[in-house]
């Protein structure tokens, strides 16, 4: 952990346990200073527990009272492709101003709607992190760390939404405004599965969780593909060959957050050896990266669509009025 | 030529990794049992009815009481002297009384306290109603003298006639003089007020002090009638069940330390398969042993340790000073359920404090590494021939975290997991556990392979199915589709246009 540090951001109830979890064994480590916890949550009702006020530095509420779901609903336009997508074609049914009160529950789309109008917000909490661990004067890189599960409402969808940001180019200078321009290293996300505990509900709920972490597997690999904005994603094994099958919400939270310390103590071990192993390798592999095969499932089709801003609309030429190409904006001050 | 595509170096990069770790922790369940031997001995040195029923017989409000019971006792046997039964059980009431009074002084003298207060209440009431008799002579010396007497029977009901007062009147003490420290006149500044409220205090006080020295005997007969009928018999009772609460005490801390057993085994049954190892614990003997190895005097380190949790005002020189003194002459009112819960605490800690995980794991630390090793594997069944057709380098990583090591013993045994771990994968990672912490963790981590080899991956595909025709919107738009729906098996066609055509 030497001259790096580390901002984790922990998302939805998974998030959250694990990272209590991690916090408590980092801080008898005496290694917190080099990490900023972040909680993001839709469901405000976790955000005041004792435990989340004492463990996280930062706690991000996103979720919209009945005024703000209708300020979206009728502004939508102002939020992006995205929301304005969603609003029209879901709004009298998905948009409800009272049956968002209670989270996302498993409705990514909401959490989307909640991002969107907050991003502005979330961006400035990124940046505020950011500075906090660069102040403590500790570190000399910041690698972004993203706990949450995949089957949920809330944390799969900021996952892949904050990954977004660290990966598009605009929003991603909003980010380290005023900071180095190499401060960010590429995100490693931990995704915990929900294959053994998904099996605990009832067929519609349980398709609707497996269904949304098949959908967060694709949706990082789409955006790897087209932003390139994680290092590595690691998934939770819920089950091995040795009979090991972690069916409580308890064995989760340990072996989550025992591992996710292991894995950042030990970041340089683990680094080199992907250095000397895949890493290398992905210029001359044959792998195509393409993993949806099983599913049998077309994929990478909206690679154009993601590269382009959700959240704002594109800046129309002021002379012609046309629509700027995205290499005409200019990219990102590193590549320049 | 399809297949030579496959081939063409692409920019595609592997980013997936999969972990899962176990634990090799220390079996608790063993070391309840061990607790519960070593009560059991320390129960045999101070017997535990000791502990909770001391009796300190100083009550002469007690003594007085037990000996009215006693006096009754005789009178009965004068009369009746045949009815050996009925004496035997008085003689144990009286004798139950007795206890009860030296246990219970305190709970005693507020109880009777509010008996006398009620009777001499009502007595006084009916003083004052004839003293407002005597000054309806004189209305101007109504309010004052009213006055004057309400503040001197609430002083007398409340406050002065109470045990003290009973035993000075036992001791010759006159009824009078005590009416006469309560009962001041007030300042009136005219010397023919002044007159007027002797005269009129003159003959409150002998109304008074007649009153009471009338009503003195009748009182304390009517007293000892009502704490025999009212007090004393439901008491015997209650005395009875504080008895067995007394002779149980040990019982129930046993009963208590059995369930807190039973109830960790039932939270650990069935949670055999989550990735921790349970090493066994030490036997009873061993833990008896450690026990005693570092302080023999286990009660004198236990009294520190209730003095230290139960905040308790109390000489530390005599609870330090071991031998000469008791658990019960220092503690005689502590719950029993407090007093378990302290002692089951501090055998915790001092058994937490010998039991490392070191000393579990010496002396089978081969099999004990392999085992955690397996259970750490990852759920990622790539097959061999993938590799080299994909030509991806999945690569393992192992890290195992170890707690702390207390002597040279735990230092030997890490140094040979250390070496056994390096053998199983050469390039594994170690690191030491967070302070406190007492388990060994192996956390195994393979990267850089394709999503697909996740072993259930596949399996979510009917899901993912079943979910689109519910019209579940899984997905966010622009990431993977641009209509939140499941994406189409084939170019351009959701599941369900497929289901159509």
């Amino acid at each position: 952990m030497n001259n790096l540090g580390f901002i984790v951001f922990v998302m939805g109830g998974v998030g959250k346990r694990a990272g209590i979890q991690f916090m408590k064994m980092l801080r008898n480590l005496g290694l917190h200073e080099k990490v900023v916890v972040v909680y993001l949550d839709t469901d405000g009702g976790d955000l005041n527990d004792k435990e989340v006020r004492e463990y996280f530095d930062i706690v991000v509420d996103l979720s919209l009272s009945p005024g703000q779901i209708e300020t979206v609903r009728e502004n939508a336009g102002c939020f992006g492709p995205a929301v304005e997508f969603v609003v029209r074609k879901y709004g009298a049914q998905l948009v409800n101003e009272y049956e968002a009160q209670a989270g996302s529950r498993t409705i990514r789309m909401l959490t989307l709607l909640s991002f969107a109008y907050y991003l502005p917000a979330i961006l400035d909490v990124i940046h505020k992190a950011s500075c906090m661990l660069m102040g403590r004067g500790l570190t000399r890189f910041i690698k972004p760390v993203m706990i949450s599960s995949s089957g949920g409402g809330c944390g799969s969808a900021v996952q892949v939404l904050l990954a977004y940001c660290f990966g598009q180019k605009k929003l991603k200078r909003q980010i380290r405004y005023g900071l180095p321009s190499h401060i960010h290293s590429p995100i490693t996300a931990v995704l915990a599965e929900p294959f053994t505990l998904a099996r605990l509900h009832k067929p519609p709920h349980r398709d609707r969780i497996l269904s949304n972490s098949a959908a967060t597997t694709i949706e990082t690999e789409s955006l790897d593909a087209a932003l390139k904005p994680y290092e590595v994603i690691y998934h939770l094994a819920f089950t091995n060959s040795s009979g090991v099958i972690l069916s409580s919400v308890q064995d989760l939270d340990r072996v989550l957050g025992n591992a996710i310390l292991q894995i950042l103590i030990c970041t340089d071990v683990v680094a080199s050896r992907r250095a000397d192993t895949f890493a290398i390798g992905k210029q001359l592999d044959r792998y195509q990266g393409l993993d949806s095969h099983r599913f049998g499932l077309e994929f990478g089709m909206s690679h154009e669509f993601v590269d382009r801003n959700l959240f704002t609309r594109d800046l129309d030429n002021p002379f012609t009025g046309e629509p700027v190409a995205d290499e005409q904006k200019g990219g990102d001050s590193d590549e320049i | 030529m399809n297949q030579m595509t496959r081939f063409v170096a692409s920019e595609q990069r592997p980013i997936r990794a999969s972990f899962n770790c176990s634990s090799i922790v220390p079996d608790q369940s063993g070391k309840n049992e061990a607790i519960e031997e070593t009560f059991n001995q320390l129960a045999q040195k101070c017997s535990v009815s000791d502990l909770f029923a001391k009796v300190d017989v100083t009550a002469l409000d007690g003594v007085a009481i037990t000996s009215e019971v006693s006096k009754e006792v005789l009178v009965i046997l004068d009369k009746d002297p045949d009815s050996n039964q009925k004496t035997e059980a008085l003689l144990n009431q009286a004798k139950e009384v007795l206890d009860f009074c030296g246990n219970r002084q305190n709970r005693l003298r507020e109880a009777t306290d509010v008996s006398l207060t009620t009777l001499m209440s009502s007595t006084i009431d009916q003083l004052f109603q004839a003293a407002g008799q005597v000054i309806n002579e004189d209305p101007m010396l109504v309010e004052p003298v009213v006055e004057k007497i309400e503040d001197a029977c609430n002083d007398f009901a409340t406050r002065k006639f109470s045990f003290d007062y009973q035993k000075r009147l036992k001791n010759g003490c006159s009824a009078m003089e005590e009416l006469q420290l309560i009962c001041q006149p007030p300042i009136v500044s005219s010397a023919v007020g002044k007159k007027l409220v002797n005269q009129v205090f003159s003959a409150v006080r002998r109304m008074l002090g007649f009153a009471v020295e009338q009503k003195n005997a009748q009182l304390v007969d009517e007293l000892w009638r009502r704490l025999r009928e009212q007090n004393i018999r439901p008491r015997i009772e209650s005395l009875r069940q504080t008895a067995q609460t007394s002779t149980e005490a040990k019982e129930a801390i046993l009963d208590w330390l059995v369930n807190k057993h039973q109830v960790y085994v039932e939270q650990t049954q069935g949670k055999e398969s989550n990735g921790v190892i349970k090493l066994p614990a030490l036997t009873k003997d061993q833990v008896i042993d450690l026990l005693h190895r570092q302080d023999t005097d286990v009660e004198a380190g236990f009294r520190n340790y209730l003095i230290a949790e139960a905040k308790i005002d109390y000489p530390l020189a005599t609870a330090t000073n071991g031998a000469s003194t008791t658990l019960p002459e220092i503690y005689p009112n502590l719950p029993p359920e407090f007093v378990g819960t302290c002692f089951v605490s501090f055998i915790n800690r001092r058994v937490a404090a010998k039991l490392t995980v070191y000393k579990l794991v010496k002396g089978n630390v081969d099999s004990i590494v392999k085992k955690a090793y397996d259970l750490a594997a990852p759920l990622v069944d790539l097959q061999g021939r993938a590799i080299p057709q994909l030509n991806v380098q999945p690569t393992p990583n192992v890290i195992v975290s170890f707690p702390q090591a207390h002597d040279s013993v735990d230092t030997e045994v890490r140094h040979q997991m250390e070496q056994q771990f390096t053998k199983v994968d050469p390039q594994t990672a170690f690191s030491n556990a967070p302070a406190g912490s007492d388990e060994i963790t192996i956390t195994r981590l393979i990267a850089g392979f394709p999503a697909s080899c996740m072993g259930h991956l596949s399996d979510q595909r009917d899901s993912y199915e079943a979910a689109h025709l519910c019209d579940h919107m899984m997905h966010i738009p622009g990431f993977a589709s641009f209509d939140g729906k499941a994406l189409s098996p084939d170019s351009g066609s959701s599941p369900q246009e497929r289901s159509t055509l």
